[in-house]
């Protein structure tokens, strides 16, 4: 009885001390994540499935004793490579949602709805020609992750991230001249 | 021309360690140029975010077809035509005198039931919905604790039972659908079949044009 069982359990008593802030995590991580998943290109279903998955596997990491350090970009990456592995095209994001601009203020005049849909626009334009990475930079980086936790989902080292992001960020600003 | 511009952005997001970030700051209080570049980075930062919550919402509001939005507004006008006879339960509903015959003001003046009830009252202005009272035949008096079969009684002594609805209600389209789903003057009339107790007891909701389109076609 001991020698298959004892390895399961040993772990099972921490894991339970970290429960409650597993839960908490969950609270706090699934609608960044989700957005994150969507804005890569999964559809809301899609992202919520793969959410899901990243908490059971966090579960599992867990109770398996792993490390408890940095969760969050633990998550993130596991998310980020399962998205990866559905082999979500980019192509389905980004796509200018002027629509929603309507919605977006009650208080909103027609001619700032218009000013903003022409911003957008212009901002999806942008948006499209971004290399891959700068646009999961910012994401991540929306996300309020730090650049640290950026390097970390996405395997890269700090230092890049931040020239990147700083890329990212003036290309989008030259464009829209905002 | 700066040289500082890219250290803004990781200023921006609290990457830069204290001392340069102080340094960043006091550079900033001094360059224009800085400062405009900031205020772009940081705007252009937003709009991003503001365009991926757009994208997120856009994603939760899927276009539905045509069908399902006037199919949900036919359920909930239903539901509140039925929550309004719920609302006056049969143990409430009272005779209604003769006068006055506006829905609004009737009110029942049994003593034993205490405060008075509403006959009808519904709380949507008369523009959004019409209301009929029809039979008030039975109103002479307050005529509370009658048995069914009493009332039943009275109702065949002073001219048998009504053969169309007790009480119509008239609700434009505009007031349940949106706009284009329903063609233009079509009304809705919910029809309520009143009990020999006063209770409803049948609700038939069907559509109908109004006047000036039916005179449109009289030769």
């Amino acid at each position: 009885m001991s020698g298959e069982t004892l390895p399961l359990r040993l772990p099972l008593p921490r894991f339970r001390t970290r429960e409650g802030e597993a839960t908490a995590l969950y609270r706090e991580l699934r609608k960044p994540l989700v957005r994150y998943l969507v804005c890569l290109g999964l559809s809301g279903d899609e992202a919520q499935d793969v959410v899901q998955d990243a908490f059971v596997s966090l579960q599992r990491h867990l109770a398996a004793g792993g490390s408890q350090e940095n969760i969050r970009s633990w998550l993130y990456r596991v998310a980020h490579n399962s998205a990866r592995n559905r082999q979500t095209s980019y192509d389905r994001r980004f796509s200018a949602p002027l629509g929603e601009v309507d919605r977006m203020s009650d208080e909103a005049t027609p001619e700032r709805v218009v000013l903003e849909k022409e911003r957008f626009r212009r901002l999806g334009e942008a948006i499209r020609l971004l290399s891959e990475r700068e646009r999961e930079c910012l994401l991540l980086r929306g996300g309020g992750l730090r650049y640290r936790e950026i390097g970390e989902v996405l395997g890269i080292p700090t230092s890049t991230v931040g020239d990147t992001v700083e890329r990212a960020i003036k290309k989008l600003a030259e464009k829209c001249n905002v | 021309m700066c040289d500082y511009p890219g250290r803004l952005i990781a200023w921006l997001d609290k990457e830069l360690p204290e001392d340069e970030a102080a340094f960043i700051e006091r550079h900033l209080q001094a360059c224009v140029e800085c400062q405009t570049r900031l205020l772009a980075y940081e705007q252009a930062s937003r709009t991003f975010d503001a365009y991926c919550d757009a994208e997120i919402a856009s994603e939760r509001r899927p276009s539905l077809p045509r069908w399902i939005p006037v199919m949900s507004a036919s359920a909930a006008a239903a539901v509140a035509v039925a929550a309004l006879f719920l609302l006056f339960p049969r143990g409430r509903v009272v005779w209604p005198p003769i006068d006055p015959p506006t829905a609004h003001s009737s009110r029942a003046t049994d003593p034993r039931e205490g405060a008075a009830h509403p006959v009808v009252a519904l709380e949507t202005p008369p523009s959004a919905v019409r209301v009929e009272q029809v039979d008030r035949r039975n109103a002479a008096a307050p005529l509370p604790r009658r048995s069914a079969g009493a009332a039943r009684a009275q109702v065949q002594q002073v001219g048998a039972l009504p053969a169309r609805p007790a009480i119509e209600i008239t609700i434009p389209s505009d007031a349940m659908f949106p706009p284009g789903a329903v063609p233009e003057g079509m009304s809705f009339v919910a029809q309520v079949i009143l009990g020999a107790d006063g209770s409803a007891e049948r609700l038939r909701l069907q559509p109908q044009f109004v006047t000036w389109e039916r005179r449109a076609t009289r030769p």
